[in-house]
């Protein structure tokens, strides 16, 4: 799936993750699993269409899966995922995360939720994890939101991603009172998949073949 | 101004650190403060930057952290120095975290954090947004072993911050008037003032468990 090298330039591993073009969490639970089956909902009210959470199966074993679409994810959707890796720690499954979200909700609904207080909390559901779990960035690793899905010790890359601790936009905002200029703020940032493996974040890049 | 005096002044909405503490505790002795900031990402002008943070605020790092008393209960203490790069975190104040929470398991000690921050420091770039990560950690250790984290949320308490320290504390006080939210605060127009993005708005949904003058935290503190 997707290119099988990273960009040279910052600017273009932003403009590859935000890109309709590369493929996104479908194509990738289609093309890795056989079946599946979806979790729905984080049973306080909530609903995420945008968090993907479920069980496939492959070559016999089943696993967990969580995997963001490229949207700004509601609190809903992180106490779905939250939900999900409570069950595969239960059922003793390993979890599969594809992390692509430019950050989580930030209208005044998404605080009245709770956001920060879900993200937080998985967070801590993910540090108490015992079942294996690997994490994949399919696209934009947007902070906090996208950290929150992700592996502590396992955690790859495609040459279609980015991670970064703040967007490039807000960085150049504040920085340069200007947030036109993020595609020169984006080369300090190193946020590239090559950089991300140099400053040991990721454990590699994952290509087709891998 | 006698000592009775002083200590009345003191408070602990103050962005300093170390008045945030004296506001609240006594007997404090630092530890980690060997540990500061080094430039892993090679940010432009990130060197100076830290120069003119420690003389803008006194301090080596963002956070310190050490033992004190409240009243008679010995604490680890976490408090953040707004005056150094807005409270921000690196690796250097995600150490100092991780060591308090060790000392704290060690030693069956409350953890009291006195926050005050925007969050993540953006100079250190991913390698500051992995300290979420080793937080989370350090927070699933103590509460395997019993030991409970209160948290004090003075202005403002935001971002990273926010949802790793702050948010997955046992008990949060909010300082009356903080901004308190994960993503920054940001301005509405016409009436809507945001409440959402402050103490009150994080007590009215319960997200925080009480709000209070700065002047009332010491008292509700003591036992």
């Amino acid at each position: 799936m997707g290119r099988p090298t990273p960009p040279e330039e910052a600017w273009d591993s932003v403009e590859r993750a935000r890109s309709s073009a590369r493929p996104h969490a479908t194509a990738y639970l289609d093309d890795y699993f056989e079946e599946s089956v979806r979790i729905f909902g984080d049973r306080v009210g909530g609903v995420d269409e945008s968090m993907l959470c479920g069980f496939g199966r492959r070559k016999g074993r089943t696993i967990a899966y969580a995997a963001q679409c490229n949207a700004m994810n509601s609190s809903a959707g992180f106490r779905t995922a939250r939900r999900l890796l409570n069950l595969a720690e239960r059922l003793r499954l390993p979890v599969l995360t594809l992390i692509d979200t430019p950050g989580a909700g930030n209208e005044e609904k998404d605080e009245q939720e709770g956001v920060g207080t879900a993200i937080a909390e998985l967070f801590c559901t993910v540090a108490s994890l015992s079942v294996p779990m690997t994490s994949l960035v399919i696209g934009e690793g947007g902070s906090g939101g996208a950290l929150a899905l992700a592996s502590p010790d396992n955690l790859w890359i495609t040459p279609e991603g980015y991670f970064a601790v703040i967007a490039p936009e807000s960085a150049a905002a504040i920085l340069e009172h200007d947030p036109c200029r993020a595609e020169e703020v984006s080369e300090d940032m190193r946020l590239m998949p090559q950089d991300l493996v140099r400053l040991g974040i990721v454990r590699g890049i994952a290509t087709p073949k891998t | 101004m006698s000592a009775e005096e002083e200590s009345r002044s003191l408070t602990v909405a103050s962005p300093s650190a170390r008045e945030a503490i004296r506001a609240v505790a006594e007997g404090f002795v630092e530890f980690g403060e060997e540990i500061v900031s080094e430039d892993p990402l090679d940010w432009p002008g990130y060197e100076e930057q830290l120069k003119r943070a420690r003389e803008k605020s006194g301090e080596k790092e963002a956070a310190i952290v050490g033992e004190a008393r409240i009243g008679e209960t010995p604490v680890i203490i976490i408090a953040f120095d707004f005056d150094f790069l807005g409270g921000s975190m690196g690796e250097a104040v995600g150490d100092k975290i991780v060591e308090a929470f060790a000392r704290a398991r060690q030693f069956r000690k409350v953890i009291v954090s006195l926050v005050a921050t925007g969050g993540a420091r953006m100079q250190e770039g991913m390698r500051s947004l992995v300290q979420l990560q080793r937080i989370a950690n350090a927070c699933a250790r103590i509460h395997a072993e019993g030991v409970p984290h209160v948290g004090v949320l003075r202005h403002p308490t935001t971002g990273g911050v926010w949802v790793s320290l702050a948010a997955t504390a046992d008990y949060l006080i909010g300082v009356k008037g903080a901004a308190m939210s994960f993503a920054g605060s940001r301005v509405r127009e016409g009436d809507e003032e945001g409440e959402a993005f402050t103490s009150a708005g994080k007590r009215r949904r319960g997200f925080i468990d009480l709000e209070l003058e700065a002047e009332e935290v010491p008292e509700h503190l003591r036992p």
